[in-house]
């Protein structure tokens, strides 16, 4: 058996398994709201006639197997259905659009700065910075992007009624959209919640681990350049801390979306569960297990890409 | 003529900053269609984008908008309406009466799911006879139908079909006749409607409102101080003081016929012993529940202070113990260590109130600790709106509910207390009152529908179905930037035609 | 200081353990204690740290609340015990197609954000702390199990693992004395630290979110205290007395800074 042909093996199952995945994903996320007391018509209808004719239009009064059944079939073919109470009447997919377009720069900014941070403060040895940061990276979310607005509001309006200064296109946080709220909003996501913290003491832990193993110490004894090496058996492990922060972040993303005010999937999603609005709710918890397993897939990948080792595992 | 029409959008787009008006919403509307509105928020929206063929003059009185004449036929069956020639929709297109036509059809359709399909079920079929003459038929004979003819009007032009789905396109471009089209829905889920030039009485005179989405309801009022906003439709009592001192922005009060209370479910001991629920009721310190809520007037029965239905000769309930404590012992419960019991069992009930009520939190927590000290155990718990329907209306699961009723100016209270009204969820029952207010239902006397209607107020104090509390003095705020500001208690919007904003 | 920090990990993370038990001898009535007259009264020596807009004392609230997480984590801890654990050891263990069949189960599960899941739960079913608890627990557990199943599967063809077999110990007491209690459970200790941790940051935010969209509707709701739910009722407030928010900040990072060090102290012995 070639390399190569270990290596696509190894690719197709990967792949096989993140659709499999997704489609038990889907299922869960069915039986579940379809066992859930209550039902959107009561949001919508005062009198009962309207009432019985939303449930029957919107098949709520069929049993759970069957509500399953047909909505994952649904899914499968790609039809997500319409938004019963949140947008009534748009489509769920062009809802999932929009909330992606919105959160995407968000979640990845966030993911990357994290990384970024938290490995490059690691890689660099700097300690004084890193507990500095991991102490306030402790703070969740929520206190940390509340706390800073209300300081940012309080201090801009300060000087606007002493005068020293015209009202910031920014202000007042977090209604309008600005560069800065989406600055804020991705540092707060990056650092809170400990998701600082745990990047870099994993971070740390390798590369302590990396450099006092035996191959680094043999290039040492021979002469050679350190730090190619470090890094190229650090990737392997960095990317398997990604894609553990990865669900972490999606969560954190409905977190900070309220707390902001950013319109994205996040913020959609903690609506749509308060009007029960199981399709859209379905279609975004979808999406996310989907950037959590994507991110997943992508990591093992790029495992198989630098560790030949692996390839033959298939 | 036509570079005026030119030079109108590029000048109100020049201006837009200065000139816009810009107010908060809890919840962005989540359709943009008459037909299917669920909330106040969408309400106001249709009332920017819409006309009805009547509407409410600044006294509150029905007087004609889309209608220029009507004659009432003899026997109330038959209501024959000229509507107005110089009307036109956003697109240019003249309105017509089978746009009155196809509104009234597409809302009794069944399948179109109408949550307004319960307002037009009086009418039975609408005739046009050419382009501006529309005949309503009634299903039974009508006093005073203008009054229920408020409903928005729709460009048949604009839909396929009579039967309309909730995701017909008619959502993302909305047609109206309204003093301001929707020009876009932005990402941030604000949406920007600019002045309709061809619009009723003229154009609007404030060139662009927007509508922003703003769920935190704390920071609608900060948001006013910083002057994000123009502004707040509903100002928390809370927020009040903060905002009377500021200079730059003014207070509008509105008169809102709803009042607060706590019902009783009736169907169930020890409720529907009278004697327990006045009891409980001189239990509550009505002024002290009302105090970090807000300012208000506290009632002593189900019609707002100012109404002519009032019967000021009954005073509110103020707290009393020693006789609570009499009644309670009449209906056989003994006080045991400082809580009331009856055949071993301590009264202990469960107090449901709407999640979503503001200040509800405060009113629980505060009526809770006072009936403990009365020694009743109050539970509490906290439902939404899907769960109100189902478990107070419909299954009548409950004891005690704090909630609040909202009348129009006819405050018609025949739901909450007629043995048969739709309304009546704590079923109550008194066979002097229903007669009460059938009679009020169908005389044409005023003088009689105030007697009789004062009567029910009394007896409604007695009986206590529901603990009367208050209605609560009600605020919008508006920056002072904007002049000749008059506001429609319901929908806001009704009169902003002659708002404008100064330099 | 780092020698010390082990230390004042768990000293900080036993604290709330230690006011729960307070909050649950003490006679606080979270009913009766409303006040209007008291409203936002600055610290006081009635009032260590003042009171909240309806007059409530907030060290008792701040103390009572450790009853919304402490309790309830620890029966999220048993939950991902109960599952995770069995899954991940039998899994390493045993192999083969019972193993896959297990781990997808548990990727799928984990595939899905912990908060959303909650979110979900809470959705469906209605909002209580319990359920949270549970819904947390169900969504940690895969965690737990991944971990313990990697090493498992490490140790499965160890020495002293055949040694044993060879002896004729049964495989059940190989797998459940020898290998996850003496190797294992300070591993099992570690990830039940940081669960706990997530839960107060899970009931935290889920209080404080759900607090300002409308009394309780997610997390706890009010009259029962949560540090989450007393900074949200607090937060708006023109005339609020500083420390009924302050307060709860401080002490949920406190105790989150605490279940941190502790976890890492935890994760360097081991190393």
């Amino acid at each position: 058996m070639t390399s190569r042909s270990g290596l696509l093996r190894a690719l197709l199952r990967h792949l096989g398994s993140f659709v499999l995945t997704l489609v038990g994903c889907a299922l869960l996320l069915q039986l579940l709201l379809a066992l859930a007391p209550g039902d959107a018509a009561d949001l919508v209808a005062n009198d009962p006639v309207l009432r019985t004719a939303l449930v029957e239009q919107w098949h709520l009064d069929q049993p759970v197997w069957r509500r399953t059944l047909e909505s994952l079939a649904g899914l499968l073919t790609g039809q997500f259905g319409e938004s019963l109470t949140f947008r009534p009447g748009t489509p769920v997919s062009e809802l999932l659009l929009r909330g992606a377009t919105s959160s995407g720069p968000l979640l990845f900014g966030a993911l990357l700065l994290s990384v970024g941070l938290g490995s490059g403060m690691a890689w660099l040895k700097w300690e004084r910075g890193a507990r500095l940061l991991s102490i306030v990276s402790v703070a969740p979310v929520f206190l940390i992007a509340a706390t800073t607005t209300t300081a940012l509001n309080q201090v801009a309006f300060a000087g606007l009624q002493a005068g020293w200064w015209a009202a910031p296109a920014w202000f007042a946080l977090p209604v309008n959209n600005h560069p800065l709220k989406t600055a804020l909003a991705i540092a707060a996501l990056a650092i809170g919640s400990g998701a600082f913290s745990e990047i870099h003491q994993a971070s740390h832990e390798s590369l302590r681990a990396i450099r006092s193993s035996e191959y680094v110490d043999a290039a040492v004894a021979r002469g050679a350049p350190l730090s190619d090496l470090v890094l190229r058996n650090f990737l392997l492990p960095l990317s398997a801390i990604t894609a553990r922060r990865a669900a972490f972040f999606v969560g954190g993303l409905v977190v900070i979306e309220k707390v902001l005010h950013v319109q994205g999937a996040g913020a959609m999603l903690w609506q749509a569960c308060r009007l029960r609005d199981w399709p859209l709710v379905i279609g975004l918890s979808l999406l996310a297990a989907c950037v959590v397993a994507g991110t997943r897939l992508l990591a093992d990948m790029s495992r198989l890409a630098l560790d030949p080792r692996l390839r033959g595992q298939a | 003529m036509f570079s005026l029409l030119i030079m109108a959008p590029l000048l109100s787009m020049s201006t837009a900053g200065a000139a816009s008006f810009r107010y908060a919403e809890d919840q962005a509307p989540g359709i943009v269609n008459p037909l299917f509105s669920t909330t106040m928020g969408e309400a106001r929206v249709n009332e920017l984008l819409f006309d009805g063929l009547y509407s409410d003059s600044q006294e509150l009185a029905t007087v004609p908008d889309l209608v220029q004449s009507d004659e009432l036929s003899e026997d109330g069956l038959t209501l024959t309406l000229r509507l107005r020639s110089d009307v036109s929709w956003h697109d240019g297109r003249p309105l017509q009466g089978q746009d009155v036509a196809f509104t009234v059809q597409a809302m009794k359709e069944p399948g179109t799911l109408s949550t307004e399909a319960g307002r037009v079920s009086f009418i039975e079929r609408v005739e046009t006879q050419g382009d501006s003459l529309v005949v309503l038929h009634f299903t039974e004979p009508q006093v005073r139908p203008q009054d229920k003819l408020t409903f928005k009007i729709l460009p048949s032009h604009a839909f396929s079909s009579t039967v309309v789905t909730r995701s017909d396109s008619f959502r993302t471009r909305p047609l109206g006749t309204g003093p301001y089209k929707l020009v876009t829905y932005n990402d941030d889920n604000s949406i920007t409607f600019q002045a309709n030039s061809e619009g009723l009485g003229g154009k609007a005179r404030i060139a662009e409102v927007v509508m922003r989405e703003v769920s935190d309801k704390s920071y609608q009022a900060k948001l006013l101080l910083y002057e994000s906003l123009e502004g707040l439709v509903r100002v928390l009592p809370r927020d009040l003081a903060v905002l009377q001192n500021n200079r730059k922005i003014e207070l509008y009060p509105y008169q809102t016929n709803s009042w607060w209370y706590v019902g009783f479910n009736q169907a169930r001991a020890p409720f529907d012993d009278a004697r327990v629920r006045q009891a409980m009721s001189y239990l509550v310190d009505v002024d002290a529940l009302l105090a970090p809520v807000g300012t208000g007037e506290v009632l002593s029965g189900p019609f707002v202070r100012s109404s002519p239905f009032y019967n000021h000769q009954v005073s509110p309930r103020t707290y009393n113990d020693t006789r609570a404590a009499t009644l309670l012992e009449e209906a056989g419960f003994a006080s045991e260590g400082g809580m009331w019991t009856r055949d071993g069992e301590p009264l202990t009930v469960t107090l449901s109130a709407h999640r979503t009520l503001e200040s509800a939190q405060e009113v629980v927590i505060n009526l809770q600790s006072q009936l403990r000290s009365g020694g009743v155990t109050v539970e509490v718990e906290f439902l939404d709106e899907a769960e109100w329907k189902a478990r107070i209306w419909r299954q009548q699961d409950y004891d005690l509910v704090l909630s609040q009723w909202s009348f129009d100016r006819n405050e018609d209270v025949r739901e909450q207390l007629h043995s048969d009204g739709a309304r009546n969820f704590g079923s109550y029952s008194n066979p002097e009152v229903d007669a009460l207010l059938n009679e009020a239902r169908a005389t044409r006397d005023p003088q009689v529908k105030k007697a009789a209607l004062r009567k029910v107020h009394a007896l409604a104090s007695q009986d206590s179905p529901m603990i009367f509390l208050w209605t609560l003095d009600s605020y919008s705020a508006i920056s002072t930037r904007v002049d000749d500001v008059v506001i429609h208690p319901f929908y806001f919007f009704t009169w902003v035609r002659q708002w404008h904003m100064g330099s | 200081m780092s020698a010390l920090r082990p230390w004042a990990g768990v000293a900080l993370l036993l604290l709330p353990v230690l006011i729960w038990v307070l909050s649950l001898a003490a006679n606080y009535d979270v009913i009766a204690d409303v006040d209007v007259s008291r409203a936002s009264l600055a610290p006081s020596v009635d009032h260590w740290l003042g009171c909240d807009h309806l007059g409530r004392d907030v060290l008792w609230r701040l103390i009572t609340a450790s009853e919304s997480f402490v309790g309830p984590s620890l029966f999220a801890c048993v939950v991902a015990l109960v599952i995770g654990v069995p899954a991940g050891a039998l899994s390493g263990w045993l192999g083969g197609l019972p193993a896959s069949l297990t781990r997808f189960g548990l990727t799928t599960v984990a595939s899905l954000p912990r908060f959303v899941l909650v979110l979900l739960v809470c959705a469906a079913f209605g909002n209580s702390v319990q359920l949270i608890a549970l819904a947390a627990g169900v969504a940690y557990a895969p965690t737990l199990a991944e971990a313990i199943y990697a090493r498992i599967q490490s140790f499965r063809h160890r020495g002293f693992v055949l040694a044993g077999q060879a002896h004729g110990l049964r495989s059940g007491r190989i797998l459940w004395l020898h290998l996850l209690w003496v190797n294992h459970r300070r591993l099992i200790l570690r990830h039940c630290v940081q669960l706990f941790a997530y839960f107060l940051l899970l009931e935290t935010t889920l209080s404080y979110i759900g607090g300002l969209d409308g009394a309780g509707s997610f997390g706890v709701a009010q009259p029962d205290p949560s540090w989450g739910n007393m900074i949200a009722f607090e937060w708006r407030e023109p005339q609020a007395n500083i420390w009924a928010t302050l307060a709860p900040g401080l002490a949920t990072a406190l105790v989150l800074l605490g279940a941190t060090w502790t976890g890492r102290s935890l994760i360097e012995e081991q190393a």
